[in-house]
């Protein structure tokens, strides 16, 4: 399990791997009536949709092994370029700063650049996240 | 239809209610957003959320909804370019009953162009008035109507 304490500004990781069907972009779209990506052709997923996309492959492949408690929110997100059925997505981030919390001793906040990119690289979503993280050995 | 040009900063309006019930829930979390304390009360229970919660993500699908896609506030919509400042302030449980309080932020448009910008600031709240999650969405809006 990894804690606040153990990771480290300028820490990169590249995770998994989501083949975009065109299924997944109905079934959300009918679901959810989210928005399209500005400047989008029809039949691009949702931007939301890849908001989703991404957590799911940071839940998978970061957060389970990480000592997670919650994240208070999120202070920016685009989507550089559209993302289409067939599409296959893969997750990178990078961790930009991390602090203590005077207030909950017990977890500190990190903040990171999460990037879901298509199979040529492309970024077709941006997230400037931030996350709870247990300290080692601060009981609640 | 609502569009750019029936918008002006100061505009206020008020939507729903909308929410999920617990199967919407758990299903959603399944699917992307699969944290113990998103799929159970017991795994909840020892956790700030205290029992199942939806995924912020969820709730914020929620919200994009009931904003953009909306007969009692029909804008004409084109597409999201940006969510900013998105906060999750507190836990939206199942068949909460949650309102929009919407904030029309800023507007501009090219002189001539077909659709214009329009920020909107988002405050959520829920049944007992307390604001579970804030966002503000940069939205293209078309500018004529018909």
């Amino acid at each position: 399990m990894r804690y606040w304490e153990d990771m480290a500004a300028g820490e990169t990781h590249r995770y998994g791997r989501h083949e975009l069907s065109a299924d997944e972009i109905a079934d959300f779209g009918a679901r959810f009536a989210v928005p399209a990506v500005a400047g989008a052709e029809p039949g691009a997923a949702p931007g939301h949709l890849l908001c989703c996309i991404a957590m799911r492959l940071l839940v998978d492949h970061a957060l389970s092994g990480m000592a997670s408690l919650g994240s208070p929110g999120v202070d920016h997100i685009d989507w550089p370029v559209p993302a289409y059925a067939g599409d296959v997505l893969y997750l990178s981030t990078e961790m930009l700063s991390l602090r203590p919390l005077e207030s909950r001793p017990e977890m500190g906040l990190v903040k990171q650049r999460v990037t879901l990119s298509n199979q040529h690289g492309e970024a077709v979503a941006r997230l400037a996240t931030n996350a709870f993280v247990a300290r080692r050995g601060v009981s609640a | 239809m609502i569009g750019f040009d029936d918008l002006a900063p100061g505009m206020t309006a008020t939507l729903g209610p909308t929410g999920a019930t617990r199967d919407e829930v758990v299903a959603f979390a399944r699917a992307y957003d699969p944290q113990p304390f998103h799929l159970s009360d017991e795994a909840a229970s020892r956790t700030y959320f205290k029992r199942l919660s939806a995924s912020g993500w969820h709730t914020v699908a929620m919200t994009l909804a009931l904003v953009t896609a909306n007969p009692d506030w029909p804008l004409a919509a084109r597409g999201c370019e940006a969510i900013r400042d998105l906060r999750w302030r507190a836990p939206v449980y199942p068949d909460d009953r949650l309102w929009a309080d919407i904030a029309v932020a800023d507007c501009d448009a090219p002189d001539g162009g077909e659709t214009g910008r329009v920020t909107l600031a988002l405050t959520l709240r829920n049944q007992d008035d307390v604001v579970v999650a804030e966002l503000t969405i940069v939205l293209i809006v078309a500018r004529r109507i018909g």
